[in-house]
């Protein structure tokens, strides 16, 4: 039973990333957390097992129409993403934008891809380079140090090139070699001074909150966790103003309950944060929370390309595997006059494997032999771009619609404008230009950008400032409004750059709870 | 054995065991605290699938498509043999409505094209003709879908057609043995409490 004379120190909603890395550092500092996660927890020995595709209900298609926006889902892991009934959302038609969430403990980081770059100060003082938007309230040297705590934490791997915009970090050495097909790709890179690295990328197949933070914060005996708790509201102390816990539905009886802690943070998941603090009616002095919405788009398979010597059988070892990565090089220190966009794209690219057989003009026995012939020797790459923070891409709470637990639904709408049009046609364009200087045959090509959201990178909408009167929240994810409400998602962006977000995430994560702590030891909080 | 004696053989046969199990008796084993893991088939390894979802013409046309788009390729069975046009016609019954008339139409179209042509239905085409009613499958990939409806439906069908095939029993069956890759086994989740 609850003993509301044994309050807890701080509530963290939220599991994944962020809630993840503020219970493992406050608990380590003796700081008692309590932690509510929408969703249940994983136990490997019971929730899975080894299947062929045949035994599936639909043979691995899934059953039509249940994630309409969920293109990761696959009839094997169908079970790991929130279910699109119980969990509604709106946005304009026409207008669509895919919502992917994972309601477990662990979050997203028990299905990410686990690359793991650092930002630079070409994002975190981007304004100064082309005048728009807002620099972030940080800059690198004030995350630093998170980032050299988090890598190791995290196992990341990676090669130290001291490219400046993706700043060399504490990595597992990664130097094997790279075959003869990458090398060639690396070479026309360097012809045009474009660079290139290994892929940085958190080792281990589950490299999650729910295995290196969260046994640990455990461990510590300072953490408590309680799964399926849907929370409704932050409740707020009419006397101080300030959080006092939340408010929170159990996710299978539907019985309410109330926590209290005495600092709250939210680390949600990037959208679903923004809509507790809209459904809660706080922290939007400011008028922009929910405002300046942004992610990263993808443009999958932007280039499909084919190495010739691999063809025919001879794709052996040495010649094709492996892949890399070129950081953004557009736009990098000041803009481009002959470009018709502003900052810039990244790019994954691998060797080896075979092309999809969309891509061969052809069927049957035709189309088989094709395939056979390219076994082996295909060279792809997917553009990751940076999609500017506008304050019309917003959202807003939709009163009509409910979640299964009677929460008001979350409306979105996000849209993507010339400037990330003509970075994606320009990324299309250069990369099929390397391929072709590599000596490779392009078979197929397009600029067509993943609907909004669908990189699951969905970032900003609370976001940092300096200036309460146009941010959320300050440099240490601190609420300007409410001192002791802190938000450590996502949602914090005030500019993506091009580089996956989840260690940024970590880092600021730790950073806040770090200054959490130390107003909690002077007491400040 | 005439009516006396089997009924002396039914009379007598139940004692005969008693009498045999009191000389063999044993302390009875402990209780099973699990239950035993029973062998199960899957239903298309014993029994063969019904379609439902399209009228018989259509049925007919999906098939042939089917047969025509993955051929069996050496001992990996084509999708004939794989009962590929049985397993969509389950499929498109659970699928959206939009989805369901891209394959009806399609269908009706690649028979009405047919009968115009060659007067007869799709699924009794020669293999040429029915290679000249798929023109639009060889035409260049472009990621903007088509706009004709024909190439739309079958550009969906080449990759539906594929994707079934190889995850039926009868595909996986066979390429398991070819390779540990081809055996279509992957990690299930259940629901989670």
């Amino acid at each position: 039973m609850f003993d509301p004379k044994n309050k807890y120190d701080v509530l963290v909603i939220g599991s994944g990333a962020s809630g993840g890395m503020v219970a493992h550092t406050l608990t380590a500092k003796g700081i008692r957390c309590l932690m509510l996660d929408a969703g249940p927890a994983l136990d490997f020995n019971r929730d899975r097992a080894l299947k062929p595709v045949y035994e599936l209900p639909y043979r691995g298609f899934d059953r039509p129409g249940r994630f309409p926006h969920v293109t990761q889902a696959s009839e094997f892991n169908a079970n790991l993403w929130a279910d699109e009934k119980e969990n509604p959302y709106t946005y304009p038609e026409g207008d669509p934008y895919y919502w992917v969430r994972v309601r477990l403990i662990g979050g997203k980081t028990l299905v990410w891809g686990r690359a793991s770059w650092r930002l630079s100060d070409h994002v975190f003082a981007a304004k100064d380079i082309d005048g728009f938007g807002e620099n972030w309230p940080v800059r690198y040297k004030d995350l630093a140090l998170y980032y050299d705590k988090a890598e190791p934490l995290f196992r990341v791997a990676g090669r130290r090139d001291n490219i400046p915009q993706i700043p060399d970090g504490i990595f597992l050495e990664d130097n094997s070699p790279d075959s003869e097909s990458v090398k060639r790709f690396i070479g026309a890179c360097a012809k045009q001074s474009i660079a290139t690295t290994k892929a940085r990328r958190a080792t281990g197949e589950l490299a999650s909150s729910a295995n290196l933070l969260l046994p640990a914060a455990l461990a510590t005996g300072n953490l408590t966790i309680v799964p399926n708790a849907v929370v409704r509201e932050l409740t707020v102390d009419k006397n101080t103003g300030l959080v006092d816990g939340a408010n929170f539905v159990d996710r299978h009886s539907r019985r309410e309950l109330r926590a209290k802690a005495r600092i709250v943070v939210v680390g949600a998941s990037c959208l679903e944060s923004t809509r507790l603090l809209l459904n809660s009616g706080v922290a939007n002095s400011s008028g922009v929370l929910g405002h300046y919405l942004h992610d990263q788009f993808y443009v999958k398979t932007v280039v499909q390309a084919v190495v010739p010597e691999a063809r025919n059988g001879n794709a052996r070892r040495g010649l094709m595997g492996g892949g890399g990565y070129i950081p953004r090089f557009r736009n990098l220190n000041k803009p481009e006059k002959d470009k018709k966009f502003i900052r810039g794209y990244s790019v994954d690219f691998g060797s080896g494997g075979t092309p999809h057989q969309r891509y061969y003009p052809a069927y049957g026995a035709e189309l088989a032999k094709m395939m056979a012939r390219d076994a082996g020797a295909g060279f792809q790459m997917t553009a990751m771009g940076e999609v500017l923070a506008r304050k019309e891409n917003y959202v807003r709470i939709n009163k009509d619609v409910k979640d299964a637990w009677g929460i008001p639904a979350l409306h979105i709408e996000h849209r993507y404008t010339d400037n990330e049009h003509e970075m994606a046609k320009d990324a299309m364009e250069t990369l099929s230009e390397l391929c072709h200087n590599a000596g490779f045959d392009v078979i197929a090509k397009h600029w067509q950008m993943v609907p909004p959201g669908e990189s699951i990178h969905e970032l900003g909408s609370c976001r940092m400032g300096s200036n309460p009167k146009t941010s959320v929240l300050n440099q240490w994810n601190q609420s300007h409004d409410i001192k002791n409400l802190f938000v450590v998602d996502g949602s914090c962006f005030v500019a993506s750059g091009s580089q996956n977000p989840t260690l940024t995430i970590v880092a600021l994560s730790m950073r806040a709870s770090d200054y959490m702590a130390e107003q909690m030891r002077s007491g400040n909080l | 054995m005439n009516r006396r004696s089997i009924l002396k053989s039914i009379a007598v046969a139940p004692a005969a065991v008693a009498l045999n199990a009191q000389q063999t008796a044993k302390p009875p084993a402990a209780p099973v605290e699990e239950t035993p893991k029973i062998e199960a088939s899957v239903p298309d390894a014993a029994a063969a699938p019904v379609a439902r979802f399209f009228d018989a013409e259509q049925f007919a046309s999906l098939n042939r498509l089917c047969e025509i788009l993955v051929p069996p390729a050496g001992d990996l069975p084509g999708a004939k043999d794989a009962h590929t046009a049985e397993f969509l016609d389950f499929l498109l019954s659970e699928s959206p409505e939009d989805r369901q008339s891209l394959y009806r139409a399609g269908l009706d179209r690649l028979n009405s094209d047919a009968r115009n042509r060659f007067k007869k239905s799709f699924a009794a085409l020669d293999p040429d003709q029915a290679d000249s009613l798929l023109d639009p499958l060889r035409q260049p990939w472009t990621f903007e879908e088509p706009s004709d409806a024909l190439a739309r439906f079958l550009c969906t069908a080449k990759d539906d057609v594929a994707q079934a095939t190889r995850s039926s029993y009868e595909y996986v069956s066979v390429a398991a043995k070819r390779s540990r890759g081809g055996g279509g086994v992957g990690m299930f989740w259940y629901p989670i409490y």
